[in-house]
């Protein structure tokens, strides 16, 4: 298994680059806690694992720029999706903001999680290179 | 890229702030204005001036930010009240005061200043996912 592409490293800087659209979509929905209409939004969860499983055993995978690329394995970029959400107002945004509020922490925490792991990762690469 | 989405948190956050800091001005306005009185009869007294928002997309990061729609006037009646020694009481010694209701102004501070809370929140949050990113190349 390569180290750097498609790997842990991949896999890491994907979920990275999740959180922080992740975290975009509540700064939306938060920013728009009070505008009339709203409907909070959310992403589809993060699911590229079962994708470098399948890239590292068998299965499809992309060797070329001109092959069509899966839904499934579009990549990081999720699609935004309507957010289960608690309640709405009678203006009718459905924004909660402590709900938001939660997700958000729990995104910190994730990134930070992720974050660490890179880390460790890159020591254990420095390791391997003898510094 | 994970670094863009995280400045887009910020540009849409302040927005969020703007607004309801907007919004705190509107009921500042209104709850300074509550007692203001015209001074002779047939004047118009204070109209309480309510705040709406509106969603707007932002094609550079690509984002829904929020803006303020408009400040427009509260259509409800003028409280009348019975003050014939006032200078602008009419005939029958009624005054019209302003349509401001101090508990509903008091409310609509309290849910400005969650909102800002909350918009300040997620800009902590974004701040902190930058720092340990920027950590990454530290050591």
């Amino acid at each position: 298994m390569s180290m750097t592409d498609g790997g842990v490293m991949g896999l890491l800087s994907g979920r990275m680059s999740y959180l922080g659209q992740k975290l975009a979509v509540h700064a939306q929905n938060v920013a728009n806690a009070d505008t009339p209409d709203y409907k909070a939004k959310d992403l589809k969860p993060f699911a590229p694992f079962s994708q470098v499983l399948k890239e590292t055993s068998s299965g499809m995978k992309v060797t070329d720029s001109k092959h069509i690329v899966p839904a499934s394995m579009a990549g990081a970029n999720a699609d935004t999706k309507r957010a289960r959400s608690y309640e709405t107002v009678p203006s009718g945004n459905s924004v909660d903001l402590e709900q938001q509020m939660i997700e958000v922490s729990s995104t910190t925490l994730d990134y930070q999680a992720t974050v660490s792991v890179y880390h460790k990762f890159s020591s254990f690469i420095k390791v391997a290179i003898g510094k | 890229m994970a670094t863009s989405d995280l400045t887009s948190v910020m540009a849409v956050a302040s927005s969020g702030l703007r607004a309801q800091s907007t919004r705190m001005k509107v009921v500042a306005e209104n709850i300074a204005n509550a007692a203001t009185t015209p001074s002779a009869p047939g004047e118009m007294p204070y109209q309480r001036q309510v705040v709406t928002f509106k969603n707007e997309f932002d094609r550079a990061l690509g984002v829904y930010e929020v803006k303020v729609s408009g400040v427009e006037k509260d259509k409800s009646d003028f409280i009348k009240k019975y003050d014939p020694s006032h200078p602008a009481a009419d005939a029958e010694g009624y005054i019209l005061t302003p349509n401001v209701k101090p508990i509903l102004e008091s409310m609509d501070m309290h849910e400005a200043q969650r909102s800002y809370e909350a918009n300040i929140n997620v800009i902590e949050s974004a701040r902190s996912m930058l720092l340990r990113t920027i950590d990454l190349l530290k050591n």
